[in-house]
This record gives C-alpha cells, structure tokens and sequence, in this order.
C-alpha cells in the first residue's frame, strides 16, 4: 500500500498559484512528455492454455495539461492515451487512457489507468523531482489507491495489485514494467501479467494551452517565413565573377 | 497558412522542395543590385510604404488656426511572376526523381530577379520606383564595343565620384554584354581588364543583365537601400487536371537617399 502523507494542514480551500507552464514543472514526470513509439513491447498474459508471450507495437502519446487544484493540492500532468497493436493485426490489442500527474508539495506521481473492458485505477508513488526512476502501486481494496474492475472481471480475472516501474534512459527513450497480479478461477497460484516496452519519442510534446495563453509576447514563435530567403547578396561572391 | 497558399496546392513536400531550390539558385544567380545596395527586411507583406520622415505642406487648412500636413511615403510596389508546372512532372519527385523539368520556374525567376534589377537600375515609373540611373545627376560616360579602353572610362567615372565626394569602394553592375567582353579582353601586355577594374574600384564587377552598358556605384553604404516587405516566395494560384498555376512574388519599395553616389556609363 502507498503510503501518501497529507501535507496540506486545516485549511482545504486556499489554493495555491500555479505555473501556468506545465513542461517547467513536471518533475520526473517530464521526460515523459510527447509522442512515443516502440515495436518490442513485450506481453505475458493468461490463456486457458497457460499463459502466452506476445510482442506488439505501442503509440502513447503524453501532453500537458493545465495545473489542477484541489484546495491546497497542486497537481501539475500529463493526459496520456497509449494504443497497442500486435505484430500484423489490425485490431486494438489494448487501448489505454489516464492521468500522470505530478504532486511537487508532496513529492508523489498519481496515475490513473482506464480501460474499455471496464476497468479502473488509481496508482502513486512517491518520487524525486529528478528522478529517473519511479514506481507506482495500487491494490483492490484500498479507499485511495485501489482497482475497481467490472463484475465479469471481478469473477474471472480479478486483478488484485497493480504495479508499475518507469525508468528514464540515458538515450533519450524511457522503459515501463507493468504488473498486474490476477487471481483466476480453477489456478493455484496468482498469475502475474506483465508488460514490457522501451519507448522512443516521434514528436515533442504540445505545450499547455494556459502556457500557450500566457507567453510573453516575445517568446510566440514569429509566423513561419515562407519565402525563398535570398535576403541581401551583398556579401556573397560575385554571381560570376 | 498564409496568403501564398502553397498548403493547397496538389505539390507534396518533396517536390515543393525541388521547386524552392530551383527558384533560389536562378534568383541568385540573375539578381544582381542586391550586390551593391543597402537591404532591409523583410518586413512583411503587410508592410505597404516606406516612411521617408519629410512631410508635405497642405493648402487648405482643416479648419481656421490649423495647419495640415501630409506624410511622404515610399509605396512598396509588388511583383507577381506566373508560370504553371506540370502534375506529372511534379509526381516524379515522390518516386525519387531529382531531375524535375523546371524550365518554367528557372524562366520566371530570371523575369522576376530582370523586374527587381530593372526597376533599381533604370526605375519602375509605373509603380513610382526611382532608379539609380536616372536619379544619377552625373553625365553618362560614353563608352564602346572596344573593352581594352573600359579601365580608362572607368577611372574617369571613379574620378567624378569622388570630386563629388563619394568615397569608395566602388562596385559596377555591368550589362550581359559588357561583362562578356570585359571577362574575354585583355590589354597590352595580357593584364586582364576584369582584374584591371577591380583595382580601379576596390569592388566587384558584377554580371547584371537588366542593366544597360554599366553603372559604377559606391559601396560605402547608405546611399542606397532596397526595403523589402515580402522577399522572393512562391505561391498557389490553382490547379486543374494537368498543371498547377504557381507564381514567384516579391514586394519591395526602393530608397534613394544619395542620388550622386553612381554614374552611367552608356552607349556613346
């Protein structure tokens, strides 16, 4: 079980100033931020057989969101949606979307995690403000950070903790290990699904649109020049001579 | 997007590519007063005239007790040359030709780069552009066909400037003709007249093709100055079936502020 420790005394309804810029105030969180791909993902999950080991590809795309208050709580995140193929399969494999979310006045990332086979939760872990690596975990049955799961997966597959492992690389990518933990009829022992990738950015992130709103005059980008840019010649050699 | 358009027009990335590169390489290759004039830019398309800090007195008051008075203003004059390229064409570039035919992009930024060079030499009276030549209140030198006498006619040009105190380096814009044969001459003794007249001016000899036998202008700087509110950009105009209907587009206003800095050397 996480523990969160509430840093925010008696008063719960003044709410702090936040950064409008969301990309400065990410924390750990902020190497995650843009548009990544990977095609080794790697996926261990239960079949009636056993269980099976897949790869598949990955598109999670991470972008800034304004910073978010609850009271006193500051939250600064990233909306994510991550969508997964298999290997020559046209079909979603798994669809994904949620929260990261960065707490700097208690040091913690919050996770959230929703899937459309009816299936939620709430994960934190505490964590530096440069971490490059951090872990998160959520249980069934906790008020805080628990798995609520549909009642057809309740019966089946009823996940009963979930964990997962960020690691941020030297080369520019990062990694996540994900483990849920199933109790499944008719099995001894618990299964442990994992999922693995190493995810490379395609693009960068889009900035906050308070962050867009709120910079300086100065630091907008200047409209695109979209002329051939023959400017002056004067310093250039001689056209032939 | 802006006002060129060029997101709507049917020419994927790696064509407009070849078309940009293109048009860059002929435009410098043919633009020649941007050699020796002043330039400031670009200041945008929606820049319309050039604030030349004088006002102009007006007859008739706005009301009894008031004077009135009228900013003068340099109007920044546009440039549009038209050509079309073929969509076939075009399509070879996606599959990895790099020979694209592009004579009509080459033949319009020859037309534009001649537009902007003829209007700084010998004035655009049309759109209320000056020229260097005829705001020049020094007597045309007269010169001929023999080149081996070009140092000296320069050098009586150079002479003028400078007793009208404009100081050097010099530079002369010379007409395609001239340039050709300055390059091929040499004088008694095989001293090449191209190297001759660098020396005599301490600037360039530079091939200008819109320009009549040749000008000697002072590269001291401040005499003259090209304001460009749009530089050379190639827009969409539209397509049909076969081509695509592109243009080659520049705005710019053009500021005498020495008149005496250059000297014609003309035809005698």
């Amino acid at each position: 079980m996480v523990e969160h420790t509430d840093v925010y005394g008696a008063d719960i309804y003044t709410e702090p100033d936040g950064d409008p810029d969301t990309l400065s105030n990410l924390g750990p969180l902020r190497a995650l931020a843009g548009i990544w791909e990977s095609t080794k993902g790697s996926d261990d999950h239960p079949v009636v057989e056993g269980d099976l080991h897949q790869e598949f590809s990955e598109h999670y795309e991470l972008q800034p969101i304004d910073f978010q208050t609850n009271g006193p709580q500051l939250f600064y995140g990233l909306r994510y949606h991550t969508h997964i193929l298999q290997a020559e399969q046209l079909e979603t494999f798994h669809d994904q979307v949620g929260y990261w979310l960065w707490e700097p006045a208690a040091s913690m990332v919050t996770f959230t995690l929703a899937i459309p086979r009816g299936q939620v939760l709430l994960a934190a872990g505490p964590a530096e403000v440069d971490a490059t690596e951090f872990e998160l975990t959520a249980a069934v049955g906790s008020e805080i950070h628990g798995i609520l799961s549909n009642p057809f997966l309740d019966r089946a597959f009823r996940t009963t903790s979930y964990r997962i492992h960020v690691t941020v690389n030297d080369d520019g990518t990062w990694s996540y290990e994900e483990e849920g933990i199933l109790n499944i009829p008719g099995r001894d022992e618990p299964f442990h699904h994992i999922d693995r990738n190493t995810l490379s950015k395609v693009a960068d992130a889009t900035p906050n649109p308070l962050a867009t709103l709120t910079a300086p005059a100065a630091a907008v980008s200047p409209p695109a020049d979209t002329s051939l840019g023959i400017g002056s010649l004067r310093n250039e050699r001689g056209n032939l001579s | 997007m802006n006002h060129l358009l060029r997101e709507l027009a049917p020419i994927t990335d790696g064509a407009w590519e070849q078309i940009d590169a293109e048009a860059t390489r002929s435009l410098k290759h043919y633009l020649a007063a941007r050699r020796v004039v002043d330039f400031e830019g670009p200041l945008g398309w929606d820049t319309s005239s050039v604030g030349l800090g004088r006002i102009e007195p007006l007859k008739a008051a706005p009301v009894e007790g008031v004077e009135g008075a009228r900013r003068t203003v340099l109007p920044v004059v546009e440039f549009r040359a038209p050509f079309s390229l073929s969509l076939a064409e075009l399509s070879a570039a996606e599959r990895g030709a790099t020979d694209l035919d592009l004579a009509n992009v080459i033949a319009a930024s020859r037309s534009a780069a001649l537009a902007e060079d003829g209007a700084i030499f010998h004035g655009y009276e049309a759109g209320g552009v000056a020229g260097i030549i005829p705001s020049s209140p020094h007597a045309a030198i007269a010169i001929g066909k023999d080149y081996s006498h070009y140092p000296e006619h320069v050098a009586k040009g150079v002479a003028v400037l400078r007793d009208a105190d404009i100081a050097g380096p010099y530079a002369i814009a010379m007409g395609a003709r001239c340039y050709t044969g300055v390059v091929e001459t040499t004088e008694h003794g095989g001293y090449p007249v191209f190297e001759h007249l660098r020396n005599i001016l301490g600037g360039d000899v530079i091939w200008a093709p819109a320009v009549d036998w040749a000008v000697i202008v002072s590269q001291r700087g401040g005499d003259y100055e090209i304001h460009v509110g749009q530089d050379f950009s190639i827009g969409y105009a539209s397509a049909d079936a076969g081509s695509v209907q592109l243009y080659i587009e520049e705005s710019l206003a053009f500021r005498i502020n020495t008149p005496e800095a250059a000297l014609h050397l003309s035809h005698g």
